[in-house]
């Protein structure tokens, strides 16, 4: 079973990214949750996760440093890592595929977008 | 050729896509209507920074409505949504609207987005008003306002 990482300092959108997933494919995966990036980073390791889901702009650790951080690591380099988020900029986006991130999905998130998003992934990096 | 934007409908319009996508709730921009008072209304803000400066989006919508949204998120009945699921929820409104904002106004426009504020009542002033709209979502007036600084 899939397991994936979601992280968000909202609960709510936490909720809405775990139905978005569900629906677009993910019925049978199993989640966990963090409310910032230095909480998912104690989950990423002590056990297992096969993808992670995080915001970028949080509290404490945000998406982009969490993304690095992970990519820093060698048990975690090559997990695939997705980033949510409402800032469409170029330079947010340039950022973010420098420092590794696998795709990047604006809010507001849908299925279907999620869905196709997911399709294009190549496993790790992008 | 382009049709102008309308800023006041373009701000509008992020809003009731966000209510759609993430609360399944419909909502109706209303140009002309006067704003009502409301005993108890609860609001969410988030900054914006861009080239042309700063500046502020947020919504003030009453307390049931507020509840209603989270209640259409959670997938639960009104009565078993938290406080603080309600303000998560108007935060993530805001985020989620403003990034909608922030892409119609173009990637030229540069705009970055802080974290989203909330609290009771209104949001305290933060500039020059440049938007300040009625959405009738539901029945209930839901405002939304954007400020520049």
């Amino acid at each position: 079973m899939k397991r994936v990482l979601i992280v968000d300092d909202s609960a709510m959108a936490r909720i809405i990214i775990r139905r978005c997933l569900e629906i677009a494919g993910g019925r049978d995966w199993e989640f966990v949750e963090a409310g910032d990036g230095e909480a998912a980073l104690t989950i990423l390791r002590e056990g297992r996760v096969d993808m992670l889901v995080t915001d970028l702009n949080m509290p404490t650790l945000d998406g982009a440093a969490l993304l690095r951080r992970v990519r820093a690591s060698p048990k975690l380099a090559n997990l695939s890592v997705v980033v949510v988020t409402s800032d469409s900029g170029t330079a947010t986006s340039q950022r973010l595929a420098e420092y590794g991130a696998s795709a990047v999905l604006l809010k507001p998130l849908s299925p279907p977008r999620v869905a196709e998003a997911l399709a294009h992934m190549k496993g790790g990096r992008a | 050729m382009t049709t102008p934007i309308d800023p006041r409908e373009v701000t509008a319009e992020a809003v009731i896509d966000a209510l759609e996508q993430l609360m399944f709730l419909a909502g109706e921009w209303r140009p002309d209507a006067q704003r009502e008072p409301e005993p108890k209304t609860l609001w969410a803000s988030i900054t914006m920074k861009g080239k042309a400066g700063f500046g502020h989006f947020a919504v003030v919508a009453p307390e049931p409505l507020a509840r209603k949204m989270a209640s259409g998120v959670l997938g639960v009945g009104p009565e078993a949504v938290s406080e603080s699921q309600i303000f998560d929820t108007v935060r993530e409104l805001v985020n989620t609207a403003c990034g909608t904002l922030a892409r119609h106004l173009g990637e030229e426009a540069g705009y970055s987005l802080g974290l989203p504020e909330a609290g009771y009542g209104a949001p305290p002033p933060k500039g020059a008003v440049m938007a300040n709209e009625v959405l009738d979502v539901d029945g209930e007036q839901l405002v939304v306002l954007v400020e520049a600084v």
